[in-house]
């Protein structure tokens, strides 16, 4: 894993990827920062740090978008799979990388704090707090980026993809005011839910007798579920999408909370990510 | 019996891996969410519970719930992080309720709290606060400080949720309220006059008018007495029944204007609690604490904060008071030593006090004395053994007049806010909690344009540029090897 790690580190820094990404970060930060604390006299940083985030969704492509493509484009990724490393050190080897660029960058916006202290009073612990939600933050969409970048045959395809999915996860927020709420939607989404499993299941095994049981234990599982207590439907599909809102998280730690189950919650859903990813090259490496 | 294909048991496998990895993922996260580890790292630790708070809750014994109205998934976090610290006691439930889909059980405690609002203003945002018989609703605007722009617009600068909170579910829990009796007969002012009588019915104070002259005794359920501004002077009777109250443990809060009448009972009477009432009237001269809006007239100024007991939310709040036509206040000679005097609101170093009221110059004359004086103090009874306040307590204000709505600025709610901290301070005891708001206001940074510039320059000129310039240079070296 460290092999790649550093392999991964030395192309960001001899090509020009982690320079762009660093520059367009801090140069979009930078005006940020200027126009809201530095002109405005407002000592308020981890309110800055919370408007950074759609600027991070902008420049995270940047950063995985070459992670797989660029190996797919050479046809090292055959080299890749054949080497005695394993798939899991080959994905953590560039997904740490990627979340060392960005960690870096990070640590030189750290600077901006200390500007403002020498012209006011700062609340370091919530600036620390923050920046410890933006770090978890951060690694998590890099986790998306990196699974995406397997998923892309381009790098532009890579970084469209990226992008798009960042932005369905900052925009859940605000999808879920829209959502139907009712025990009958609830019941309707589980229905869904259950037959994409099924349809993902019936791809691969090609065996529609397993697939059509399933469905029908499903549909008499949520019927019974309707019945006996509607009430646990209710409200289900807006709970179900704010589960996957990584911005909503990041609100407490912008707030000065350092919650242990938000980390938890971005460690395993960037867990969740690297794992699937790892599986799709499993996959490749066998078929 | 049919072999398994290889295609179904690697797809069996793979689609099990991944349920399992899921599973063991959502698994953490649950233990770690009913673990609910959580660290308030903010410097005013906006979001835990203050001592008196956890005191209460501590103390309850019987089961609550608290309703917050909020659709799933949209509740406000500030105030939803806050309640879940009040749900984690086992008296305490908390329970996330979409108003539009309960409308039955929202206009059931609409009608037991008697508040007799409609449904639609205590909808999203607000809490309820049920006990078995009572309750009482928090809507979603006493849940922040706010003050209004001359444009209309708000300024949020507090967060006084766990205030309201607090003291709501101390009245659910125990019924009990803090009972305050406004002394009438002698033209004094109301509460009503204030327009304080709706929120301080909400911070669990309860207001009744009382006739000392008609009343034989005081009434066995009042907490706090108050003496509001009086047009003439107490009888020695009315005075006694006073003083009886206070050697009961009672409280008063009392607050004057500068009259011409004699108030020589009502000042002996304070005399004996260490708490020498001056005749006379504060004029300021410190630039800083004088009002533009009233003309910067000596008379109508800015007091200071003397203590922190009774002002921190106003210190923190970078709230400023007004006082108009104030008169003083000192500590006797001859003192009491069972009894603390301690002041309160005073003026700067550069005011005086007025002695001859004759004198119309705005300016320093031989008779005035100097500053800095006291335009409201206090009194506490004190145990000799431990040195804690046990017993009677008082407040005295030199302007009662500044607390009606003024010419220019209407209502001031920094005169509220210190009404409504005196009144927690002196109810004190098992009925009142006094919680403090929490200030949001953060004090705005002194940078000169240079410096701004300079930082500017620095953040968005020199690193990102650099960088990028760094990397260039790297990647034209690499491509000429």
């Amino acid at each position: 894993m460290i092999a790649v790690y550093k392999k991964e580190l030395k192309s960001y820094f001899y090509t020009p990827g982690a320079y762009i990404f660093m520059g367009a970060f801090l140069l979009i930060a930078g005006l940020l920062f200027s126009l809201q604390n530095v002109f405005a006299g407002d000592s308020n940083y981890a309110g800055f740090l919370s408007s950074l985030i759609f600027i991070f969704l902008l420049v995270v492509p940047i950063l995985t978008m070459k992670l797989f493509t660029e190996e797919k484009r050479q046809k090292t990724d055959i080299l890749l799979l054949s080497s005695p490393v394993s798939i899991i050190g080959i994905v953590l080897g560039k997904y740490l990388a990627a979340v060392t660029v960005f960690a870096a960058t990070l640590l030189i916006t750290m600077l901006y704090p200390l500007f403002l202290s020498f012209h006011g009073r700062m609340d370091w612990a919530q600036i620390w707090g923050t920046y410890i939600g933006f770090f978890f933050l951060g690694s998590a969409f890099i986790a998306i980026g990196t699974f995406l970048s397997e998923v892309a045959e381009s790098q532009t395809s890579a970084a469209i993809l990226t992008f798009c999915g960042l932005l369905a996860s900052w925009i859940i927020d605000y999808i879920i005011s829209f959502v139907p709420t009712s025990s009958m939607a609830g019941a309707i989404f589980i229905l869904i839910l259950a037959g994409a499993a099924i349809a993902v299941f019936q791809s691969k095994a090609q065996d529609w007798r397993i697939s059509a049981a399933a469905a029908v234990i499903a549909i008499a599982a949520v019927c019974i579920l309707y019945i006996v207590t509607p009430d646990m439907l209710y409200g289900l599909i807006s709970k179900f999408i704010a589960w996957f809102s990584l911005t909503s998280r990041f609100q407490r730690f912008s707030m000065g909370i350092l919650k242990l189950d938000a980390v938890i919650y971005y460690l395993s859903f960037s867990a969740f990510f690297l794992y699937v990813t790892g599986s799709r090259i499993e996959n490749r490496r066998w078929s | 019996m049919k072999k398994i294909s290889f295609k179904v048991k690697h797809a069996a496998i793979s689609v099990a891996i991944s349920i399992a990895v899921l599973a063991g993922l959502l698994l953490i996260n649950l233990l770690a969410g009913e673990i609910d580890l959580d660290f308030d790292m903010t410097k005013r630790d906006l979001y835990t519970l203050t001592g008196e708070s956890r005191e209460l809750l501590d103390g309850l014994d019987n089961q609550l719930t608290l309703y917050y109205l909020a659709k799933p998934g949209q509740e406000n976090i500030t105030v939803f992080e806050l309640l879940k610290q009040y749900a984690s006691y086992k008296n305490i439930r908390l329970e996330t309720i979409d108003p539009d889909r309960n409308p039955a059980l929202i206009s059931q405690y609409t009608e037991d709290s008697g508040e007799g609002e409609d449904q639609k203003s205590i909808a999203k945002g607000s809490v309820i606060i049920a006990g078995s018989g009572r309750s009482r609703i928090v809507p979603s605007v006493d849940l922040y400080n706010v003050s209004y722009t001359e444009q209309g617009g708000v300024n949020v600068y507090g967060f006084k949720a766990e205030q309201s909170i607090s003291a709501a579910i101390q009245y659910v829990s125990t019924g009990k309220q803090v009972t305050i009796y406004q002394l009438i007969g002698h033209n004094e002012y109301t509460f009503d006059d204030f327009i304080y009588t709706d929120t301080l019915g909400k911070s669990n104070f309860t207001i009744k008018s009382l006739n000392l002259t008609t009343a034989g005794t005081i009434p066995e359920d009042a907490d706090i007495l108050t003496i509001l501004s009086p047009a003439w002077d107490y009888s020695q009777n009315e005075i006694r029944k006073i003083q009886e109250f206070l050697e009961r443990g009672g409280s008063l809060y009392a607050a004057f204007d500068l009259i011409q009448a004699d108030l020589t009972n009502l000042r002996t009477f304070l005399a004996s609690w260490n708490i020498a009432m001056m005749q006379g009237i504060i004029m300021e001269q410190d630039a800083n604490r004088l009002i533009p809006e009233f003309g910067s007239t000596p008379v109508v100024f800015s007091p200071l904060y003397s203590e922190d007991k009774i002002a921190q939310s106003l210190i923190e709040n970078k709230q400023s008071m007004i006082l108009s036509s104030s008169i003083g206040f000192a500590e006797t000679g001859i003192t009491k030593r069972n009894i603390e005097f301690f002041p309160i609101l005073s003026s700067s170093d550069k005011s005086w006090f007025r002695i001859d009221l004759n004198a119309v110059s705005m300016n320093r004359i031989i008779t005035d004395k100097s500053g800095p004086v006291f335009a409201a103090a206090g009194a506490a009874e004190k145990s000799m053994d431990t040195g804690f306040h046990e017993g009677a307590k008082i407040i005295v204000l030199g302007s009662a007049q500044s607390f009606t709505p003024l010419p220019n600025v209407g209502s001031l709610k920094a005169n509220f806010d210190f009404t409504l901290a005196a009144l927690g301070w002196l109810a004190g005891g098992e009925k009142a909690v006094n919680v403090q708001s929490r200030s949001l206001y953060q004090l705005p940074l002194q940078m000169s344009g240079a410096n701004a510039f300079l930082y500017a320059g620095i953040v968005v000129i020199l690193i990102p540029f650099g960088i990028i310039l760094t990397g260039l240079i790297i990647y034209l070296r690499r491509k000429r090897l």
